[in-house]
């Protein structure tokens, strides 16, 4: 997770980013994250691989891992474009 | 003279004979409406020059195109400092303008470079846009929000009507002043928390003088204009977040976005917010009465 270039909230179990650019807080493209996106940047704080990531989840919720892997790769999709989530290591990626 | 803010007594001096103060919008903003509050000494000058040395840019912006005095301002940082330097396109009065504020000493050093072959400037204690931007500045660091809505009162229930320029915010305030409401203001409005609760006040206005007013905040509406009239009550993080998204806001840091967002986040747990679609009758304000019953 790119926590340097954001600064995040949370209330409830809902989750708000603010992305800031040289600094600059920019408030047009603020993002907010929904329960299960909450969990997966909490999973994130700490860089993991996407096996790692789906084992932590599986633990989460009552889901089959076909569904789960295929949501997690959407939802990191969207991420890295927004610039919320960074690839580290792009042979484990 | 004194100009009482929430929170804040700015108590303005001139060190040069030139400078007259005449207060217009902040003129009745001479009494606190609130019990404590910290004292800021604003003393103006007049120089040839200004002198930001050692200072580095936080932030900069421009008034909006076709504005009647075009002008830009930008947000300068020193250690504790913060410095507000305006420069103007076609003032009659003033060229440029820079105004130090350091917390520590709670002073505010104002220096003008005025127009050529000027005896005297008159200007109010917040002049435009300096003082707008002051005051943005001051309301974040006692953790207030300063939001472009209207408000107004009713039998002790404070509202709150929010939405971009141009789309209702006088409007919605005019038609309860019709039903009795006082008015708050129906432009700016300055939020604070006193003893645990959330407060609107009117600021002082460029154009016009109107008296201090203060009212609790009990409810807030993202009001927009529509065919039918539509309130419904959001929840969570959409409503703290559309709530924010019409907030006067300036943040060059990561730290001072971060308390903004917890203090959006602190009125949006408190206070209801609303959606609300209108026509511009008075059916609203029954519709709105209504909620709280």
């Amino acid at each position: 997770m790119n926590a340097e270039q954001f600064v995040t909230r949370q209330m409830g179990s809902e989750m708000v980013m603010v992305p800031l650019t040289d600094k600059v807080a920019d408030m047009t493209s603020v993002l907010t994250l929904n329960e299960v996106g909450a969990d997966i940047l909490k999973i994130l704080e700490n860089p993991k691989t996407i096996e790692e990531m789906t084992e932590n989840l599986f633990t989460l919720y009552d889901v089959d891992k076909a569904t789960l892997e295929a949501d997690i790769d959407d939802f990191l999709k969207t991420a890295i474009d927004k610039k919320v989530v960074e690839i580290i290591n792009q042979e484990r990626f | 003279m004194d100009v009482f803010l929430p929170g804040l007594r700015l108590n303005f001096k001139t060190f040069s004979s030139e400078i007259k103060l005449s207060s217009f919008g902040s003129s009745l903003y001479n009494h606190s409406l609130t019990e404590d509050y910290k004292s800021f000494e604003v003393s103006y000058s007049l120089s040839e020059s200004i002198n930001s040395t050692g200072f580095s840019r936080a932030l900069s912006g421009e008034s909006f195109p076709g504005a009647e005095i075009p002008y830009s301002w930008t947000i300068f940082r020193r250690d504790k400092e913060i410095a507000i330097q305006v420069i103007f396109d076609d003032d009659p009065q003033l060229k440029e303008v820079l105004g130090v504020i350091d917390f520590t000493k709670e002073t505010i050093l104002g220096t003008l470079v005025p127009r050529k072959g000027l005896e005297n400037i008159i200007i109010d204690p917040l002049f435009q846009p300096f003082g707008s931007v002051l005051m943005v500045v001051l309301a974040h660091f006692q953790d207030d929000v300063l939001v472009h809505a209207s408000g107004v009162l009713e039998n002790g229930t404070g509202r709150l009507f929010t939405a971009v320029s141009g789309t209702g915010k006088s409007t919605m305030a005019g038609i309860w002043k019709n039903e009795g409401a006082t008015l708050i203001n129906d432009d700016r409005l300055w939020l604070r928390k006193v003893d645990g609760c959330w407060f609107m006040f009117n600021t002082p206005m460029p154009y016009y003088a109107q008296e201090p007013q203060m009212a609790p905040l009990n409810e807030i509406f993202l009001i927009r204009q529509s065919p039918e009239n539509e309130v419904t009550k959001l929840t969570g993080i959409n409503a703290a977040m559309r709530f924010m998204a019409n907030g006067i806001q300036h943040f060059y840091d990561k730290e001072m976005t971060g308390r903004h967002l917890d203090r959006i986040l602190d009125i949006a747990s408190q206070i209801p917010i609303y959606d609300c679609g209108f026509r511009p009758t008075k059916e609203i304000v029954e519709e709105i009465r209504g909620l709280s019953g």
